[in-house]
């Protein structure tokens, strides 16, 4: 555990690094006639330019109710839930370059390998796994009802299986190199939302049964997960049965989470993962959110408010560690969906490092060879374990010979940041 | 079940004191001008403006649906997913819910959506077709605020025989069958009437996206319906009348999706039967009028795609009673009141139900010989719902000769649906009714008149102020109705009707423009920038031009509608513009008449200018579109019985 946590400080560092660069997606999920547009955030600025994807594609729209959005190997996926796909762009220039079909009320994204991801698809109740060297559906498994978020760790896809439509209390683990259910986890009902924190544990937020057409409804919870046993380690019920959280995200150092007491409409609540009592008595930020969104890159909280559901909404931008507010920009109709530039793919960095960067040798005693698949400049830094940077250097072109002769022994972090992704790297020189 | 059927029963014990003078036949003469329709439309709307569709029009519209009629020959905005799909009004800027519709005179709004479908109800079915803008509440109750449309089936005695059947054919798979058989003497009349209405609705439209684009058909999108009106009259004196009017309407239909999303899977089913028996006794100063109704609507959507089956079930227990009174020449009383009983039954609606009764008079009266006023007030009461009493007060002053001065200012309010306080989720209770002031001046130069020439000019503006706007906002998870509104609409009306006469050439020219400025005025949240916006869905201009022209049997029309921009935002950003749509329609019709035969034949071509357009964002409407139809009417009112 010690060797994560040092890890994810010095991505904290590295992250420091580009907090003024970068940029933030955000979806506007529109009304059902296909209103849904994309908002481009830029940190360096602190504004936002509307729908930047109708901008870059002739005035085309993404299709009826954009539900999330993700970004991969320089490209985004667009997951459109009412419209059945998702819309592939570059991520640079936002410019189209293709159309995953074949889904039914797709949710999210979450990418597994340079040729893998995985979609989560509501009312079929299975994962879809796309081939991304083609866009296509090679195959969907089977899971639980109304899948929603998910979450890579340990080699396995963990599945919120929400039962939007029917209840559902239970989180599929799919093998991601077999792409078979390896177990059920079941739990309280409607799991909505997971995220995994420092230790590398899974924690997922239930939701609680509103019972809207009859039957008694019941309260939430936020459980852990060990993911080496797949046991369930913690369960906090929530007290109230008439409101159902939603919403879970971590922030930057993977030790708090927040979510919202009353999803699609709450206060933010946060919980120290230290601490295994909830604490309802106040809420972190007050008001009646849609959706919130955590950028690792700043640690702050984005709060989507959707006003009336049919006007342009706005986005608060919050402190993670003191709440404190810190301004507000105005977005698209229905803001839900977020994407943040650099942030850390936790739990999957030896698949990030398969995408697109090759390092080697590791361990290193001179130098270290670094290959990026990327277009424009990369920044790559070197960090101690201390977060300190020990070298930068910018490239233009694929490759970079770093030395590392002069460096003490010891474990570093190679960070290599281009303007939509960071990647960060563990990297020991004896 | 007793609780329910005892406030009818009122109504019921009201007719049989009426039974020892049923039976005492007498030769009938005086009641040749009173029919069944509900006079207080025609009598006590004074100061309002009127719009009268003629005989002419509705026999254009006698294949479409009231949502084309409406939409094409009025300045009042029809919001449409699809032909045959669903249309709703925006009626001098309000809301969908807030325009009164009523059949035989009873309020036939959705007791649980609060609105009607037009999309569904052929021009063809009804007798007269009436529309009356600004606030009626003090005449009709909830729901009149932009206005009231009133549908009627009006059968009369001594008529004889007619028998009609017609057949039209459009294009994208449409077809619509009427037949109509009806026979009436001096003591009864029995009309039957059936209309079967089919489209298929697989029109193309242009589908683009980055890198493609191609021309596709709109898919899910079939339209059915099956309607049924049965009216029966019954002479028990010559002063006396009981009559039946029966409507049963299904439709079966796709819903289509907007063409950004996947192909549409859901499909609406809904059936309604309504009955209404009236009872009558006129005498030579008024009447006296006892109505029973029961309404029953049953709609089932069921969309696959999202495991979504719900059904609801309104019933509606509808008595009214109503007595008119002419003092003298110069005053005449209308005062009665209603008794109701309403529910739901459905997946999310349960232990729906509310008793409502109302208390209704109006005066007119002449004040002097060139000024007439009304005075109008009516208190409904609502189980657990405060109602506001609401008057009415308007004049028609000829100030010279052609030239009428009207105005009127009303007090409106629209009670809360069924949904609105009992949906499961979110419904609440403790809704206030929508309600407001309205005042409307109009200045009516009519008719100017030459040997052959005819003109009228209208122009009206009107202002209105409505309060406890009830709008659906999400508390978390899911969404619940607040009063937490307020709208200002005001607007400007302008039409001409000019007609022209000269031995069998008859040609009519008409046009209407309206204004509609409908804006937020108070909201809750500081946030929220619909505040000071124009409302969604209400285009500020609306208009249209109508050319027919007739000569002997043979006549030809050409009809031009023009409805500006409109919002779907509430904040009206640049991007939630949509786009405003001229559409255009040419038609021709003759009829030959043989004896006691008539055959006319008709043919028209819509949206003739082949326009690409939408009402809502990706949904797009027909192109061009070709419509042909036959009616064949036989009428027989030679026999000596009659």
């Amino acid at each position: 555990m010690k060797r994560k946590i040092t890890f994810l400080l010095a991505i904290v560092a590295a992250n420091i690094a580009i907090a003024q660069t970068g940029k933030v997606f955000i979806t506007n999920e529109g009304s059902f006639s296909g209103t849904g547009a994309v908002t481009v955030y830029d940190r360096a600025t602190g504004t936002p330019t509307q729908n930047a994807y109708q901008a870059a594609n002739s005035g085309f729209t993404l299709g009826s109710i954009l539900q999330s959005v993700n970004v991969y190997n320089g490209k985004a996926y667009f997951v459109v839930n009412n419209g059945s796909k998702v819309e592939v762009a570059d991520a640079s220039t936002l410019v189209s370059t293709g159309t995953i079909n074949g889904l039914s009320s797709p949710r999210y994204f979450v990418p597994a390998s340079p040729t893998k991801a995985y979609v989560s698809d509501w009312v079929s109740n299975t994962v879809a796994v796309v081939n991304l060297a083609n866009n296509t559906i090679s195959s969907t498994i089977a899971v639980g009802n109304s899948p929603e978020h998910m979450v890579i760790t340990n080699g396995k896809l963990y599945v919120a299986n929400s039962g939007a439509f029917s209840i559902d209390n239970t989180v599929s683990v799919i093998d991601i190199s077999l792409d078979v259910v390896i177990a059920t986890i079941t739990l309280d009902d409607a799991p909505t939302s997971l995220q995994v924190d420092m230790n590398g544990d899974v924690w997922v937020l239930c939701a609680g049964d509103p019972a809207f057409t009859g039957g008694t409804p019941t309260a939430g919870s936020l459980n852990k997960i060990d993911p080496s046993t797949d046991a369930v380690t913690l369960t906090m019920p929530f007290a109230s049965t008439a409101k159902h959280p939603g919403d879970l995200v971590i922030n930057a150092t993977g030790t708090a989470l927040f979510y919202l007491d009353q999803g699609y409409g709450g206060n933010v609540f946060v919980h120290d993962i230290a601490t295994s009592v909830i604490d309802s008595s106040s809420a972190f930020i007050s008001g009646a959110y849609y959706e919130i969104g955590l950028d690792p890159v700043t640690d702050e909280i984005f709060a989507a408010d959707a006003k009336d559901f049919s006007q342009n909404g706005d986005v608060t931008r919050y402190d993670a560690l003191t709440g404190a507010s810190i301004a507000t920009f105005g977005v698209g109709v229905i803001p839900g969906g977020f994407y943040f530039s650099g942030s850390p793919s936790i739990g999957t960095e030896e698949l990030t490092n398969a995408m697109e960067v090759k390092t080697y040798p590791n361990p290193a005693t001179d130098y270290v060879m670094v290959e990026v698949e990327a277009r424009g400049a990369k920044t790559v830094q070197l960090f101690d374990m201390n977060g300190a940077v020990v070298n930068t250097t910018t490239i233009n072109s694929n490759t970079l010979k770093m030395d590392v002769s002069g460096l003490a022994k010891g474990t570093y972090v190679l960070s290599i940041t281009t303007e939509f992704n960071q990647y960060n790297q563990q990297i020991i020189i004896r | 079940m007793t609780n329910k059927l005892y406030i009818p029963a009122i109504c019921v014990a009201i007719l049989l004191l009426q039974a020892p003078r049923l039976r005492a036949q007498t030769t009938p003469n005086l009641l040749g001008d009173v029919t069944v329709t509900d006079s207080r439309y025609n009598d006590f709307t004074i100061g309002q403006k009127t719009i009268s569709i003629d005989s002419a029009t509705l026999e254009q519209y006698h294949n479409k649906t009231i949502a084309e009629l409406i939409g094409q020959q009025t300045t009042i905005y029809i919001k449409q997913t699809a032909p045959g799909i669903l249309a709703t009004t925006a009626f001098r800027g309000t809301s969908s819910q807030q325009t009164g519709f009523y059949w035989q005179g009873l309020p036939v709004n959705s007791p649980s959506l609060g609105l009607t479908d037009l999309s569904v109800l052929p021009v063809g079915l009804f007798d007269k077709i009436s529309v009356y803008s600004g606030g009626g509440s003090s005449l009709y109750g909830s729901g009149s605020i932009g206005g009231s449309i009133l549908l009627e089936n009006r059968p009369s005695f001594s008529k004889g025989t007619e028998i009609v059947f017609g057949q039209a054919m459009g294009s994208y798979g449409l077809s619509q069958t009427h037949f109509s058989g009806g026979y009436s003497n001096k003591i009864i009349y029995t009309r039957s009437a059936y209309t079967y209405r089919f489209t298929e609705n697989n029109y193309d439209y242009t589908y683009a996206r980055p890198n493609l684009t191609e021309e596709r058909k709109l898919k899910n999108a079939n339209s059915l319906q099956h309607i049924f009106l049965q009216d029966v009259g019954y002479r028990l004196t010559n002063k006396d009348v009981i009559s039946f009017h029966y409507w049963h309407q299904q439709s079966d239909r796709e819903i289509p999706n907007a063409i950004t999303a996947r192909d549409g899977t859901a499909e609406q089913y809904d059936r309604s039967n309504r009955a209404v028996l009236q009872f009558q006794h006129a005498y030579e100063n008024g009447f006296l009028k006892a109505k029973l109704a029961y309404f029953d609507e049953l709609q089932v959507f069921d969309d696959p795609a999202i495991f979504t089956d719900d059904s609801t079930n309104t019933r509606a227990y509808i008595s009214e009673l109503q007595y008119e009174h002419g003092f003298s020449n110069k005053t005449r009383l209308n005062a009665g009141f209603t008794a109701s009983f309403y529910e739901a039954f459905g997946s999310n609606l349960k232990g729906a139900d509310q008793y409502q009764g109302a208390l209704f008079a109006a005066v007119k009266h002449q004040v002097y010989k060139t000024l007439n006023a009304k005075l109008a007030i009516r208190q409904e009461f609502v189980q657990d719902v405060n109602v506001p009493i609401t008057p009415s007060l308007g004049a028609e002053w000829a100030i010279v000769k052609h030239v009428i001065l009207k105005g009127n200012v009303a007090y409106n309010y629209r009670v809360p649906t069924l949904n609105d306080r009992f949906w499961s989720p979110g419904g609440n209770p403790d809704l206030k009714p929508e309600s407001g002031w309205t005042e409307e001046v109009g200045i009516l130069l009519s008719p100017i008149k030459t040997k052959s020439n005819t003109l009228t000019l209208e122009f009206t503006g009107y202002h209105s102020e409505i309060e406890n706007w009830i709008q659906w906002v999400n508390v978390g998870t899911f969404f619940s109705p607040r009063n937490i509104k307020k709208v200002e609409t005001k607007g400007f009306e302008a039409s001409l009707n000019y007609s022209y006469t000269l031995k069998k050439v008859r040609l009519q020219l008409g046009a209407n423009y309206g204004f509609t400025e409908s804006i937020t005025k108070e909201v809750e949240l500081a946030s929220d920038n619909s505040l000071g916006q124009q409302l969604i869905f209400v285009p500020k201009h609306t208009g249209n031009a109508q050319l027919h022209v007739a000569y002997g049997n043979a006549s030809i029309f050409y009809n031009h509608t023009v409805v500006g921009e409109a919002y779907d935002a509430s904040d009206n950003n640049e991007n939630s513009i949509i786009d405003s749509y001229n559409i255009a329609s040419l038609g021709l019709s003759y009829t030959q008449k043989y004896n006691k035969l008539s055959i006319g034949i008709s043919a028209q071509v819509n949206n003739i200018w082949d326009r690409d357009y939408v009402v809502i964002r990706f949904r797009p409407m027909p192109r061009r579109n070709f419509l042909i139809g036959i009616t064949i009417k036989f009428l027989n009112t030679n026999k000596a019985s009659i």
